[in-house]
């Protein structure tokens, strides 16, 4: 039995790892939340091997959960909810019915689409399951008779060999609860995640395991409850940003007091800009991504926002500070009191391979009418 | 290995409602004529290929089971309408690509998870409670039926990811260049991987436009010239398999069933790995079929499941791989003692098969009997053997115990019509054997000095035999050294034509008690 967690830092090449660490001939599968990441491991699978090795399977959570614990179940989750013949017809990605509808007037009016949680219907819509409830329907279907969990790891040990999950910090609340009954079932399992990039997806970010209510538990203490689960926790094998310079990594450190090393392979730069003239050349430089709060489509320029850069690598990036981070620079400044938000910067500061140039918020609201204007001209 | 482990039939054509469950190896379908034979290879044929999948909706008349029909006729209700349902159920290797097939949509233990494809052909519920009208009326709206095909999963099945390579060398006359071509695709689909195909296929159509335009064509007109209908040179509608340079749809029936036969056997070729072969003694000479019988036996890693009348396959393949085709089920003769089967591989000559699907069996030592019995039944009974559903077996010198050893697996009646040979312990053995069993029993006579059927009807019927056989004054008419009288003595010589002689006059000899016996318990 092989039970690992490697505690990964941004650019230290997770996907990469669980590439090149697979056995060929062994039966895997690698477990992704988002297609994005899908595409990455496919890549770099497609890379290694000129292919996908034959009993390699690449899914994304979704999908995996559907397609491995619930399907080939159907008809005795619906024999646990009294529904004879039950065959589901795939997943939908449209939001469950809430039980109340909130009325203009500020009362409630009872959801005629909502089904109580002991009823099937609360799970599904003409046959397709919601996304949402996938994870609470497995942990749910158990009784003396008949365990879903039990049943559904059995037959991830049939196929599988090993068990490969990237991005083990998007899993949040039911998703993590599935995947804390998986950990404890199959045989072996690799979770990769960076601790400091949860909380910084749209979806998924509260709750447990980076929440007690609504408190932080902070980083040893996650570590602790991860090795509670038997899981061999590592925090060496992916601790060197290959993507991040020895400069970019230390300024990370110093600020935002994350421990990221670096390979130095790269060396970019960290550099504040405050002429007008030169912010106005790397706006318009195509080949520097800018990465905004929110709303990059609001802006002219090639931009991303922090949030959403997850993922990427650029080749210089240059960030527009929000107004929080207007003292970065000096000596002084520290840390919002908002996780999600330092998580959000760590992304963005992550996601250069060389230099990253950085816009404090006031001076870059100062040059915002002009940039308008001269639009054209550039 | 990938095999084929069971199958549940309902609705199809013979079968209300039928299940077989399949030897890994071998397998040998007998049964009477329509028992259904074929139509399991051709349910597994639906299954796993599709079969009928662009056919009219018309055909579905001619699938559905009658008895179904007629329930429906008589009770015209949604509830009632007749559907189609087969389960195969194989297996396979446990990675991760076979996790499609594996679940609970199936007919079969519920709740229990199994690899496999389901095939339905029905009105699906939403349309069917639209048409009551026509229903109501005892109608059946064939054009709504539709055939789905879903893994055990519930994923639908996709012909081009098959889980298992199945090929039917059939019978099919009515359109054997089809069926041909039907056998050369699936030869050359399970020789070629999907790339390799499509690369094949592709540089085909290059290739033949760019011959056709190097060819000194001339051109219609100053706008119009003449090039390839491609719809007509489709790649797999051209392919044939050449037998030194002939090709084998060329060489008689025979010559291609055994051809297709080997080549679907050559491990080198063959990603097959499920060969059905329908009653293959049916265009072969029998030396052929000896042949074809040898190439099969030598073959190990493909799943076999052949379909037969003739005694020789079964016996050779091995009696314990029958599989008995009956109503409801598929009944295997796989308890059959081991020994018993050795032995039967070495006598191919026999009636193995009809021993086995007879409900009752009269058996007999020697070609006397065989002879004389069936007249003498019908003199007792007025009617033949045949008509009471009893047959008679020559047990040609194989000791009829061995048949007795089957014949307890297997719960038929059988009357054994032996001599005692002299020997007192023969007769003890039959007291005894008689005490113990039920549906078996052993006849010959308790006296010694009716020690042979010869003895026997001579000592009831000595003055018409003194007068019937005309004996040579000198001849000392000695049997194994022993002086019996000259004719009793020349009969047992002479048993063959003795029984001629008997058959040919009108029978109105005096019949042991026995023998009486013998036939009043296997008609009851």
């Amino acid at each position: 039995m092989d039970k690992r967690v490697i505690l990964a830092v941004a650019g230290s090449g997770k996907t990469y790892y669980i590439c090149n660490n697979i056995n060929e001939n062994s039966r895997n599968i690698i477990i992704a939340y988002t297609n994005q990441n899908i595409k990455n491991i496919i890549n770099e699978l497609t890379k290694k091997y000129g292919h996908i090795p034959d009993n390699t399977l690449v899914m994304t959570f979704h999908s995996f959960i559907y397609k491995f614990m619930i399907r080939p179940f159907d008809n005795a989750i619906g024999e646990f909810y009294g529904v004879s013949n039950f065959v589901s017809k795939g997943v939908s990605i449209i939001s469950p019915p809430v039980p109340s509808i909130k009325l203009p007037d500020g009362n409630y009016r009872k959801n005629h689409n909502y089904f109580p949680i002991s009823t099937l219907n609360h799970f599904h819509k003409e046959h397709k399951y919601y996304s949402d409830y996938l994870s609470k329907l497995i942990l749910r279907v158990k009784n003396r008779k008949l365990s879903l969990i039990n049943m559904a790891c059995n037959n991830l040990n049939k196929f599988f060999d090993y068990i490969y999950i990237d991005e083990m910090q998007d899993f949040r609340e039911d998703n993590w609860k599935l995947l804390l009954e998986i950990i404890k079932r199959v045989n072996n399992i690799l979770l990769v995640g960076d601790y400091n990039q949860h909380s910084v997806s749209a979806l998924n970010n509260h709750g447990i395991p980076f929440q007690v209510g609504k408190k932080y538990i902070g980083y040893e203490n996650y570590k602790v409850n991860l090795s509670k689960l038997g899981l061999n926790v590592d925090e060496t094998s992916l601790l060197k940003s290959r993507r991040c310079s020895k400069e970019i990594c230390e300024f990370i450190q110093k600020k935002l007091n994350i421990n990221i090393e670096s390979n130095e392979i790269n060396f970019g730069h960290i550099i504040y800009l405050d002429d007008e003239t030169e912010i106005i050349k790397i706006l318009n430089n195509d080949k520097v991504m800018k990465l905004v709060w929110e709303k990059p489509e609001n802006y002219s320029f090639v931009s991303n926002s922090w949030s959403y850069s997850k993922g990427d690598t650029y080749e210089n990036t240059c960030i527009i500070l929000t107004d929080k981070y207007d003292n970065l620079d000096k000596d002084n400044f520290s840390m919002p009191n908002s996780v999600i938000s330092v998580n959000k910067l760590y992304v963005a500061l992550t996601r250069s391979k060389g230099n990253v140039y950085i816009i404090k918020k006031a001076i870059f609201d100062s040059l915002n009418i002009k940039i308008e204007n001269e639009q054209i001209i550039f | 290995m990938k095999y084929l482990k069971r199958m549940k039939i309902i609705g199809f054509k013979k079968f209300e409602n039928f299940d077989i469950n399949f030897n890994k190896e071998t397998n040998i379908l007998v049964g009477d004529n329509e028992s259904g034979k074929s139509t399991i290879l051709e349910a597994i044929d639906i299954v796993l290929t599709q079969k009928y999948r662009n056919y009219d909706k018309y055909i579905v008349k001619e699938l559905i089971n009658e008895n179904l029909i007629k329930k429906f006729k008589d009770s015209p209700k949604i509830e009632n309408l007749p559907s189609i349902t087969i389960d195969l159920e194989f297996q396979l290797d446990d990675i991760p690509n076979s996790a499609l097939y594996y679940g609970m949509l199936h007919g079969f233990e519920n709740n229990n998870l199994y690899f496999g494809i389901r095939f339905k052909c029905e009105i699906p519920l939403d349309v069917s409670s639209e048409l009551v009208p026509i229903i109501s009326l005892g109608q059946i709206p064939y054009e709504y039926y539709q055939m789905t095909w879903n893994t055990f999963q519930g994923d639908s099945y996709n012909l081009i990811k098959k889980p298992i390579n199945f090929l039917l060398i059939d019978n099919d006359n009515i359109d054997s260049n089809n069926s041909f071509n039907y056998y050369n695709r699936s030869l050359f689909t399970s020789n070629h991987d999907n790339k390799l195909q499509s690369e094949i296929k592709s540089k085909f159509r290059i290739e033949i436009n760019k011959a056709f335009n190097e060819l000194p064509i001339n051109n219609v007109n100053e706008h119009q010239k003449f090039g390839i209908n491609e719809k007509k040179v489709i790649f797999e509608n051209i392919l044939t398999v050449l037998d030194d340079n002939i090709p084998v749809e060329n060489k008689g029936k025979g010559k291609e069933n055994i051809i297709k036969t080997k080549i679907a056997l050559d491990k080198k070729v063959g990603k097959v790995d499920v060969l059905g072969i329908e009653e293959p003694e049916n265009h072969l000479s029998y030396q052929n079929l000896k042949i074809m019988i040898e190439e099969i036996k030598e073959q190990t890693g493909k799943q076999l499941i052949i379909t037969t009348h003739e005694s020789m396959i079964a016996n050779s393949l091995n009696l314990k791989n029958i599989l008995w085709i009956k109503d409801k089920k598929a009944e295997s003769l796989n308890n059959i003692p081991d020994d018993d089967c050795k032995f039967f591989l070495k006598s191919s000559n026999n009636n193995m098969l009809q021993y086995i699907l007879s409900k009752k069996v009269l058996l007999v030592e020697g070609p006397t009997e065989f002879m004389l019995i069936p007249i003498i039944f019908e003199k007792l009974y007025n009617i033949s053997l045949d008509k009471a559903g009893i047959s008679i077996i020559d047990c040609g010198g194989v000791k009829y115990k061995r048949y007795l050893e089957i014949a307890n697996k297997m719960n038929k009646k059988v009357a054994v019509l032996t001599d005692n040979d002299k020997k007192q312990s023969n007769i003890e053995y039959m007291i005894s054997y008689n005490s113990k069993n039920e549906n078996i029993k052993i006849f010959m006579d308790s006296s010694l000095d009716n020690w042979t059927w010869e003895a026997c009807f001579y000592n009831i019927n000595t003055e018409k035999f003194n007068t019937l056989i005309d004996i040579d004054e000198n001849a000392n008419y000695l049997y194994h050294g022993v002086n019996y009288g000259k004719v009793l003595g020349k009969m047992l010589n002479n048993k063959v034509e003795i029984a001629y002689q008997m058959s040919n006059n009108d029978f109105d000899y005096m019949i042991p008690n026995y023998i009486k016996e013998c036939l009043k318990w296997i008609k009851e």
